[in-house]
Formats: structure tokens, sequence, C-alpha cells
């Protein structure tokens, strides 16, 4: 079996990322660290299971971004992925989904895979499209908050079980080859083990510099004109003063309402 | 994409015969499009029996269209998203309305790429803006808005339940209910629908009971830092620990003490959010609390939109601090 995880980097924390001074994007500063996408990470866990159980599976993990990406890549790698690659081009970051899953379909049309993964959304641009828009550039099926792959059968079907809203799960069979998009809360992803991780900084990463988005003839779907701070709902009075004069202030709200035994 | 635009479509959901409350809500904002731009709404019911949902549907002066499909072929998503496409070509619409759910978002994303629209998802406000359409996405887990333009001609977008109000069901003029049946589309049956189960756990009523709910988030750190949650809430009248999603997927605290979209929505008299970022998952099971007080490190974070206190503090150590004074306090007082 062979599995193509998508990944994508975002910052490690967000309190530094602050809107652009032009208005129409974020500045993250250049000290910034990255992690694995928190969906993205429970994806690479999923496939490293599978590797796991089923024999001969070979895992390789892409992601469309800055060389810099590598970070992200050695991490899933260390967490069980054979290959890494990253679609490197010098292109703006603010690529849309419809250009990005039209690179990862170029991306795994050179090999067959069973299987692609990628996480549900990701948690700075939040489309949660990428898989569903890859599966339907490959005519593949896409089943979409993945919460459970309960079979990989032989004969090329798999079974998962995919989330619904109100604690509703629905159970599907899927013929391969399949994209997943994968929901949190599937599996408990690894920390890599330190020989793990070492085996994957020995490890050559692909950059891969012969697909790029004018090959794709796609633009942009759409364009940002402005990014400003979300509206406030509430009027938020911010309780000043030190830890304990802040503390000494919320104990006379909830005094004030009652609650306190 | 200019604003004098010709057709809207909204594609309904509905369960037990009736249109979901989502989808009365995507009639509102189709309205709303129509405030600032000439436009005809219709709407799309697809399933095995859409019409009594399409009768109910078209109360609210609505025009409905009704696409019954065959028993043996409701259990084949892809399938359906064919009969919707082929749906689509023949109703040409400019925006077409999906609910942000995990119905709306397993065929949206697809359907646009097969119409070459443009793809916009968790649309939670649309404005013009010199002749365009403007719309209003947060990003960032919620800590930011976007403001997007459409750059094809036809637009797919998907709004978040609770964004709009329902549409009200008793227009004085009922739309018109067409009935279509699904013509020959090619069968693909790659996806199949074996069962569907609900997780019995999501039947808890602590948190609807409490009138005060003390949330963690994925700023506490780790599992242990619960504990002074816990203790905290013990000194609280009628409390209990709920959690974001994050949290839950960790494993950290079971599935029936998630708040949010995908767990419950409370609204307690007290809602306090500790180490919540605030994503709009979260905040739409908890917006309607009476109080929300939120503490976290960030100023910047999405959960303080939507606080009426807000303790700007690492929350860990501020949580410990909160307690030792209850504690201490209580007991001079004795």
């Amino acid at each position: 079996m062979k599995i193509l995880v998508c990944i994508k980097q975002v910052p490690e924390h967000t309190s530094a990322v602050a809107v652009h001074a032009s208005g129409d994007r974020v500045e993250i500063p250049e000290s910034t660290k990255y992690r694995i996408n928190r969906f993205d990470e429970f994806a690479v866990e999923a496939a490293a299971q599978i590797k796991e159980s089923v024999s001969g599976t070979i895992v390789d993990v892409v992601t469309v971004g800055p060389k810099s990406a590598e970070t992200v890549i050695r991490r899933a790698m260390g967490m069980g992925a054979d290959h890494g690659m990253i679609v490197d081009d010098g292109f703006t970051d603010n690529l849309t989904p419809d250009v990005i899953s039209e690179i990862l379909a170029r991306v795994a049309r050179r090999s067959d895979y069973d299987l692609v993964f990628t996480g549900i959304m990701s948690e700075d641009e939040m489309n949660a499209q990428t898989g569903q828009m890859l599966a339907a550039g490959l005519d593949i099926p896409s089943a979409v908050g993945v919460v459970e792959i309960s079979r990989i059968g032989s004969d090329g079907d798999i079974q998962v079980i995919r989330e619904r809203e109100n604690g509703v799960r629905e159970r599907l069979s899927i013929s391969t080859p399949a994209v997943l998009t994968i929901q949190g809360g599937i599996n408990r992803p690894r920390y890599p083990a330190l020989s793990a991780i070492l085996r994957a900084n020995a490890k050559n990463i692909d950059i891969i510099s012969d697909i790029t988005p004018a090959m794709t003839d796609k633009g942009n779907d759409r364009s940002v004109l402005r990014i400003a701070p979300s509206a406030k709902i509430r009027r938020g009075k911010i309780l000043e003063g030190s830890v304990l004069q802040k503390a000494e202030k919320l104990i006379t709200i909830l005094k004030e309402r009652n609650v306190l035994i | 994409m200019n604003s004098r635009l010709k057709k809207i479509i909204v594609i309904a959901e509905y369960s037990d015969d009736r249109p979901a409350q989502v989808t009365l809500e995507l009639i509102t904002c189709a309205r709303e499009i129509r405030k600032i731009a000439n436009a005809d709404i219709q709407a799309v019911v697809m399933g095995v029996r859409p019409e009594s949902a399409a009768q109910i549907l078209s109360l609210t002066g609505t025009d409905v269209v009704s696409i019954e499909i065959d028993v043996e072929k409701e259990q084949y998503p892809l399938f359906q998203r064919r009969i919707l496409e082929s749906a689509m070509e023949e109703l040409k619409p400019d925006i077409i309305i999906a609910a942000h759910t995990s119905m709306g978002m397993d065929f949206l994303p697809g359907l646009a790429v097969s119409m070459g629209a443009s793809c916009i998802t968790g649309v939670k406000k649309i404005t013009v803006e010199s002749g365009q359409f403007v719309f209003v996405r947060s990003v960032w887990n919620g800590k930011f808005d976007a403001m997007i333009r459409s750059e094809k001609a036809v637009t797919a977008v998907s709004v978040p339940p609770g964004s709009f109000k329902p549409a009200d069901g008793r227009a004085a003029k009922k739309g018109t209910v067409s009935l279509w049946k699904n013509s020959d589309i090619a069968e693909d049956r790659r996806i199949r629908i074996e069962s569907v189960e609900k997780k019995g756990a999501s039947s808890d009523s602590s948190l609807d009971d409490a009138d005060v709910i003390v949330s963690a988030g994925r700023g506490i750190g780790k599992e242990e830092n619960l504990e002074v949650l816990r203790e905290f809430a013990g000194l609280l009248r009628k409390s209990a620990v709920a959690g974001s999603r994050p949290l839950i997927d960790c494993g950290w605290l079971p599935y029936r003490r998630q708040v949010g979209v995908t767990g419950k929505t409370v609204s307690p008299k007290i809602y306090i959010a500790c180490g919540v970022s605030g994503s709009s998952q979260h905040i739409a099971g908890m917006a309607g609390s009476e109080t929300i007080i939120a503490v976290n490190t960030d100023p910047g974070a999405a959960i303080f939109n939507i606080s009426d206190f807000c303790v700007i503090e690492d929350v860990v150590p501020f949580m410990e601090a909160l307690v030792k004074l209850i504690s201490t306090s209580e007991s001079q007082g004795c």
C-alpha cells in the first residue's frame, strides 16, 4: 500500500501574528517557529499506524511551501513517513486551495498512491477544501472528517467512519484510490523517538521545482481585499492590575453573581 | 463577478421531512444578498423523500426545486453529487449557498471544481463594495476576519450554522415547488454509506444543568493542568468542567464534555474560558452564555471578542493564584 500525506506548516504560536501594514495579509515575525498543522499531524499518525499494521506500506509526505518547511517534513518523517517532498516555488504564499490541490494532484499522479491523506483543514486559512478538491481533480472519491480507519481490505476497499453533527457518525466503504481528510482525535500523534528523528535527519528531501502554479492553468479563485482583527461582539472589560489584583476583581464578579460556594 | 447577478441557489438539508434550521438561515443569507443586488432565489432539496421538506421550505416564500432520488441511490454520496452537478448545469446559478456542515463540506469543494467556480467556505457575512460582493470569513482560529472577493463568474459559499437568523415560515406568498426526478446520471458507487450511528455518550446532561462552566482550551498546556480548573470548579455552585475540541481530541476530557459545533451547545449563567483561543467552532457552542469570562495570554485571542470580562494572563499560574485566593479568603471568613 502506498500513502501520500499532504501537510502544511503553521506558526507554533499565533500571538505574534498581526495584520500587515498593507492590510491585505497577516505578518508573521521572522523569528516564528513552525509546526505541523494540528489536523495534518493526525493524518501523518494515521498513515504511520497503517504502515505498522500493513506490511510493505510506503508513506510519502509532501508540502507546498518554502524550503524552510523542511522542519515539518522531517518531523513527519520522524513519525514514520519514508520520503519527504517539498513543492517549492518561490511563489507567493497566498495560493488558494484550488491551485494547491491541483499542484498536489500533479504530485500524486507521479506515483500510484492507494490513499491520500490531508488534515480536515488548516488552522490558519481554515478553508477545509484542499482534500475534496484534490479528490475531484484526481477523479477519485473522498471522505471528509474521518475519525476512524476501521479496515483496510486486500480487495482495495477500505472502511472508515466519518463524523457528522451531534455525535452522529457515518460508516463508509470506499474503493481506493481515495482521499481521506482526517478529523482531530482519530489517534494520538506520537512524539518521534530520538533515533527516528536522527534517521529522518539523515535522509534526503526531494525539492520539486518542476510543478508550478503556472502549469495548473488555474489562478487563485479569489483574492483577499482586507484582513482585520475579528469584530467584538461583547464589550470585553479588561481586568487590570497585578495577577493578585485581577484575581480579586474576578472574585468580586463571581460574588456579585452569587456562584461562589 | 459584479453585483447585478441573476440567480442564487440554496442547497437545503433536511431530516424527518423538515428543512434543517441552518437551511432556513441560508434563505435569510440569500435574501440579504438580494437586498444589495437584484436576484432570484431558489432552494434545492434533494433526497429520497424531499417533497414534504420542500413544501415546508416554500412556506418561507422561496421557490423550491425538489429532486427525488431512488432509494437504492441514497447510500452513494458521489452519485448524489453527480445529480446535484447536473441540476446546477440546468439551474445556472451565479451564487451557490450551502451550509458549512459535514454534508455541505462533503460536496461543495468538489462541486466548485467541476463547475470552475470559486469556493469560499465559512462565510459569515456578505456585503458589497464598489459594485462587488465581499465575503467575510474567519481565519486564524477566529483571530482575524478576511474580506474576500471572488475571481470567478460562479461562486460557491458555505455558511456556518448560526450566522443568520432563520427565515420565517409564514410568508404572505408561498413559493412554488417544482418536482424533479433524478435523470440518467451514470452510477458511481465508489463510496457507500454502510450505516449511520449515534455516539451514545453525548446524552450527558451535566453541562446542560450547570450554572457555571469552567472550560479548558489548549492554552492549559498539559493534562495535569486540568486539576487546577477542577479545583476552581469545586469552589463554584452547580459547576462543570468542559473543554474545546483540541482538548477532547487529545483525550484529556471525554467527548460529552466538548463545547462547540461538533460537541454541545451550552448557555450557562457564567462561562469561564481558560486558555481557549475562541475558534468559530467553539464560539458557536457557547455564545448564548449570560456572562462570559476569558483568561488567555494572547490579548488578540478571538475569545476576548465575545467576552464580558477579559483576563490577559498566563492561564495556569493565574488560575492557581485565583484558587489560592478564594481558599484563603474563605478560611478568613470562618
